[in-house]
């Protein structure tokens, strides 16, 4: 009977905050219009972008323009952003590989996503419990999570730990577990808590009798949209340029991720080109070794995807979410 | 309330369901966190150890039969006649880059927040991002393909305008600047991303009575912006206090070309003298040393910096 | 405040504690881990020493080998099987392959070592031999491989065993190939002749210094083009005593064996100067010295090899038809021994059957073909006149790591055994004077350090002529020497001259 209760307050408090929210909304809109930035200033905002993203960008199409020169003209010309000789042997190169590409495309996406969800949780869990401000192990765990943050046993201990006592390696928990908590993203929204959510809201459900775990999830995630978006943007960056958990733990050609593939292609050779110990024998692997122009391709695959990403993040960020639904 | 009275407070309490509920909520990471970063802490011993395998037997057996040598791990990098010059780049540098990388991308994201268009604001978002996927190898192809005493962009540029070449590698003076921008470049997109989440949870009111009580856009971005930002941004200060000893590795190795020696006592951080000077086969005691070090002074400075901010701004501060 | 102190000093005394309460037990370690080495091979040779070749006298034993690659093959179950049933009959073992793509190949090596993971047999090289050794992580083999392996033993000359030794103790096989050094003029003939270029009897960099001029200006762009690394093999005559510092060694022909200061002498001075005319004539690129990469093609080089390589791998990676003329002698010293070479974990629970197993691979022609080549049927077959055609040629595991080329059967697409060529070489090579011998620095590691990494900073610049020799040198000298450089040349001295007296 008491539980009913309070599903029903739970869905009344949440029918009222949407009608305050859209009401709050069109108003700030009407204000918006009083409020808004002069025109000429407008203008000047939009060219300072302009530039600051030309800047952001011209890079990348110059990446791309490598990556479309012949080597040839690469080796005659150097880099040049229109090239003298386009060929498109790179990305030829890459299509011939594609059944490993596309797969280590999946894994690449499963890691990212099973690890992103995995974080998430893990992180603004810890951070919420550590933002309420009467809690008797807040200390305790703020020194759990800072400490990592400034010492750590070292590559060595933790392949030892990850490896031998864990048994992860070759496994995909090597590539999702231990990129999943860091002690940045759990102090971000730590502070996101803390400065969002009015601790009234908090006490009021108390007083309704919700658990932590009820007042979290109903009430407190729903209007993190913001935070949430940030960590699990940053997680998806971690997880998808990751790199140096494959080069420890896996040698399963079938669990190779999308970094780890085209890093590995690059880095290769860079082994050759650097180790004359390896004598003559060893420099005959030269001569099959992509090129440039290949290199360039592979960044580019590498950005390209990631990018695609992110708009779907940004709906979070300029939405223009308000919050004070509830006051005092 | 005063954090310390709070801390007090609760010192007193007695232990509620509520601490049970919160206890077990956090309880995940907790284990997570003993898992993956307290259990690999014995790492921090072999610093101080001359590590020798004992054939047959697990890593930590060894580790622990191997002989305790103090400081002696420490010496190389501690005695180095380049330690001060080290010290003072990698220093400087940082400062200059959080002081840096908190005005421009908090700059950045007040006035993306205020275009008119929204559409417009999440193209420039995007493309300003871009910066961030690119590794720094990458970026060091495109650098050098500018500032190539030969064939690059640069000395083309120059040239044109009847001006004489330079010869960029070789010539440290430019440096600073040109990496500096490096790191602004690559980072301002990522860190507006963090500011604008924080500006977009601003309450709209806030802004309607500063219109109604006549406050100009300036005004406004001074009294209600930046002071709902500001725990952000101290929060960002701290942390990135926390990492001053440490260099971003691909910045100052990658796009130098490997740190030329003309450019040496202008660019050389820690993190690169440590590269150089322990080449793959070193034993590990070395290694470990060498972040050792850079840990603990990463942790007197994080906490020194810490106590300041709380004692301007109690709630502020991040323990 | 007062409470973070008290929290943090709390942490740091319960983990100060923990440690010293582990490390407490141990307090005089530093064991001599050579005769912790000695003591269980013996055990275990004594164990194995009796059998050889006979598999049906126990179960069959399962090796793992671990070695650098491209990864790891598409087909490997199948080949593993395959191999898994030859060897079985052969000497009754197993083979289980883990291939570490090059780009891991540096952080993975390190882990495997220092957290001494189970394996059996593991690829090494140069740079990394000696303080593997001194780790403890390899099985001394000197006694064993000549019991158990006496083929082997006697197929590899003497001199090679040394290098493949520390302090006169066996850790390693080397891979038998090119493992003699001997440096070429690689040139673009076509170019070359065009400009009548006598280099046939050019044998000395004072002798090609004009020609390479002669081929810059006429074509415009300099013909010498160096990266980062530099012409390293103007030091070539200097034994670096395995130091992995290139400033300090002894003359590979020193009866006297006299460590100097190698930039100092006047021998490496001259070879400078000349690079560094070279640069400032416009032979050399100018922006040799921060260039990361070599573009494949270059109208002159230096490069290590042997004459058929113009024809087999040179005139393939420049893309034109190339000419090799030597330059100077072909030397045997540690490190181009060292060059590749495969180590037995001093964990292993079967040296002697890594040991046997590692004489097949390099006695065996089918086992090393098959290393080699890959899956027999799948990615080649043998043809009727008992050569080898490659039906696929993508097989990842590397040759050069896993034995000698020696006994490799012959492709059908080439006319001539160039392995022969490199047989004679190595056969009249001559050897270094301080062959077997490595200079132990760990007395002196902070010293060491800093001068590597003074050196390694300097290195560009000195070994790629861009700056006036005389100075770089004398600056380069001033700052080692500021840091214990001739502390470390009177130990090496030392060591030398103990070791043999």
């Amino acid at each position: 009977m008491e539980k009913k209760m309070f599903n029903d307050v739970i869905r009344d408090r949440r029918d009222e905050k949407k009608r305050e929210r859209i009401i709050a909304k069109r108003e700030e809109e009407e204000a918006n219009k009083l409020n808004r930035i002069k025109k000429p200033t407008n203008v000047f905002f939009n060219l300072i972008f302009i530039l600051c993203s030309l800047a952001c960008l011209i890079p990348v199409v110059f990446v791309f323009m490598i990556s479309i020169s012949s080597e040839q003209s690469l080796a005659q010309y150097g880099y040049r952003f229109i090239p003298k000789i386009f060929s498109g042997t790179a990305y030829q190169f890459l299509w011939n590989e594609r059944s490993t590409i596309i797969g280590a495309l999946g894994m690449s996406v499963l890691v990212t996503a099973l690890g992103t969800a995995i974080g998430v949780m893990l992180t603004t869990t810890m951070g919420y419990v550590l933002s309420r401000p009467v809690f008797k192990l807040k200390g305790f765990y703020t020194w759990v999570v800072f400490i990592p943050m400034i010492f750590n046993g070292g590559m060595v201990a933790q392949y030892v730990v990850n490896a031998n006592i864990l048994g992860l390696k070759d496994t995909i928990w090597a590539l999702i577990l231990p990129l999943a908590v860091s002690s940045f993203n759990v102090i971000i929204s730590k502070t996101f808590f803390r400065t969002t959510i009015p601790d009234s809201i908090v006490e009021s459900a108390k007083i309704d009798g919700a658990s932590q775990l009820n007042i979290f999830t109903r009430i407190v995630l729903p209007i993190s949209k913001p935070v949430l978006a940030t960590i699990a943007l940053f997680l998806t960056f971690g997880y998808w340029n990751d790199w140096f958990q494959s080069s420890l733990y896996i040698t399963n050609r079938n669990l190779i991720s999308l970094q780890a593939l085209l890093n590995n292609i690059m880095r290769n050779i860079e082994y050759i080109a650097m180790n004359p110990d390896g004598g003559l024998s060893l420099q005959q692997y030269r001569s099959g070794m992509p090129s440039e122009s290949v290199r360039m391709a592979i960044a580019i695959v590498i950005v390209v995807p990631i990018a695609c990403v992110y708009p779907f993040f940004q709906k979070y960020f300029i939405s223009g979410l308000t919050i004070g639904a509830v006051k005092g | 309330m005063g954090k310390n009275d709070i801390k007090k407070k609760i010192k007193r309490r007695r232990w509620t369901r509520d601490d049970t509920e919160l206890a077990v909520l956090g309880l995940p990471t907790f284990v997570w966190y003993v898992l993956f970063s307290y259990l690999p802490m014995f790492g921090l011993i072999i610093a101080f150890k001359d590590y020798k395998i004992t054939a047959g037997r697990s890593f930590l057996y060894s580790l622990f039969q191997s002989a305790w040598v103090g400081f002696e791990n420490f010496r190389f990098f501690v005695e180095s006649n380049s330690f001060s010059m080290l010290l003072r780049n990698t220093i400087a540098y940082n400062i200059v880059f959080i002081v840096l990388g908190m005005i421009i991308p908090v700059g950045l994201a007040i006035m993306i927040s205020l275009l008119y268009s929204k559409r417009k604001s999440k193209v420039y978002q995007t493309a300003m991002f871009f910066p961030h996927f690119m590794s720094w190898v990458v970026v060091s192809y495109f650098v050098y393909a500018f500032l190539n005493p030969d064939k690059g962009v640069a000395n083309q540029i120059l040239t044109y305008f009847g001006k004489d070449t330079v010869m960029w590698y070789s010539s440290p003076k430019y440096w600073p600047f040109i990496l500096i921008f490096m790191q602004v470049w690559k980072t301002a997109g990522y860190s507006m991303v963090v500011y604008l989440a924080s500006i977009t949870g601003i309450d709209g009111t806030l802004y309607e009575a500063a219109v109604i009580d006549g406050a100009t856009k300036i005004q406004q971005a001074r009294y209600i912006t930046i002071p709902c930002v500001k725990p952000i941004m101290i929060m960002m200060f701290i942390l990135n206090v926390g990492r001053i000893f440490y260099s971003d590795f691909g910045l100052f190795y990658q796009v130098t070309q490997r740190v030329p020696n003309s450019l040496y006592s202008t660019v050389s951080t820690f993190d690169t003298y440590i590269y150089n000077a322990l080449q793959q086969n070193v034993p590990i005691g070395r290694t470990a040393a060498a972040s050792m070090f850079q840990s603990v002074a990463c942790c007197i400075t994080i906490l020194i910096a810490n106590w300041i901010v709380s004692k301007i701004d109690e709630d502020s501060a991040i323990i | 405040m007062k409470k973070i102190f008290k929290k943090l000093t709390a942490v740091i005394i319960g983990t100060a504690m923990i440690c010293s309460l582990a490390a407490c037990g141990n307090s005089n370690g530093g064991t001599n881990t050579s005769t912790q080495e000695t003591k269980k091979t013996e055990s275990s040779a004594d164990v194995g020493s009796g059998e050889t070749t006979n598999a049906a006298s126990g179960e069959v034993v399962s090796l793992k080998w671990i070695m650098v690659g491209s990864g790891m093959p598409t087909n490997y179950d199948d080949w593993k099987k395959h191999i898994d049933a030859y060897l079985e009959e052969k000497i009754g073992v197993n083979i289980d392959m883990e291939v570490v793509s090059w780009g891991d190949w540096d952080n993975r090596r390190n882990v495997i070592i220092n957290t001494n993971e189970a394996y059996d047999i593991l690829f090494t090289n140069a740079g990394t031999f000696t303080s593997d050794v001194r780790l403890g992580a390899f099985t001394d083999i000197t006694d064993m491989v000549k019991t158990v392996s006496p083929e082997l033993y006697s197929f590899i000359p003497e001199s090679y065993w040394q290098a493949a030794g520390v302090n006169g103790q066996i850790y390693a096989v080397p891979t038998y190939k090119d493992s003699s050094r001997s440096e070429y003029f690689v040139w673009d003939k076509e170019l070359a002749d065009s400009y009548n270029i006598d280099y046939t009897n050019m044998h000395s960099l004072a002798e090609v210094k004009d020609a390479v001029m002669t081929i810059s200006e006429g074509e415009g762009t300099p013909a010498y083009i160096l990266h980062v690394d530099g012409e390293g093999a103007i030091l070539k005559e200097y034994d670096g005593m395995g130091a992995g510092l290139s400033t300090l060694g002894v003359r590979f022909d020193d009866e006297t064996r006299t460590v100097v200061s190698i930039f100092e002498t006047d021998e490496v001075m001259d070879q400078l100067k000349i690079m560094n005319e070279l640069y400032k004539s416009g032979a050399i690129n100018s922006d040799a010295a921060t260039l990361a990469e070599r573009p494949t093609y270059r109208a002159f080089g230096v490069a290590q090899g042997w004459p058929s390589a113009a024809k087999t791998t040179w005139s393939v990676n420049l893309g034109v038809d190339a000419i090799a003329v030597q330059w100077g002698e072909t030397i045997v010293s540690n490190d181009s021994v060292r060059g590749s070479m495969n180590c037995i974990s001093s964990s292993s629970k079967n040296p002697e059957k890594a040991l046997e197993f590692l004489q097949l691979v390099n006695t065996d022609s089918y086992l090393r073909d098959s290393l080699y080549y890959g899956l027999e049927g799948d990615d080649w077959d043998y043809t009727a006149d008992g050569k080898i055609h490659r039906i696929k040629t993508d097989w990842p595991m590397a040759g050069y790591t896993q034995g000698t080329f020696f006994i490799t059967t012959q492709l059908d697409s080439t006319d001539f055994n160039q392995w022969d060529e490199v047989k004679e070489l190595n056969e009249n090579a001559s050897p270094s004077v301080l062959l077997g011998f490595d200079f132990d620095y760990t007395s002196l590691a902070s010293e060491h350090a800093n001068c590597v990494e003074i050196y390694n900073r300097y290195r560009s610049e000195l070994l790629t002529g861009t700056i006036d020799p005389d100075t770089i040198v004398a600056a380069m000298m001033t700052e080692l020497r500021a840091s214990g450089f001739d502390d470390l040349m009177e130990e090496a001295q030392r060591q030398v001259d103990e070791a043999f007296k």
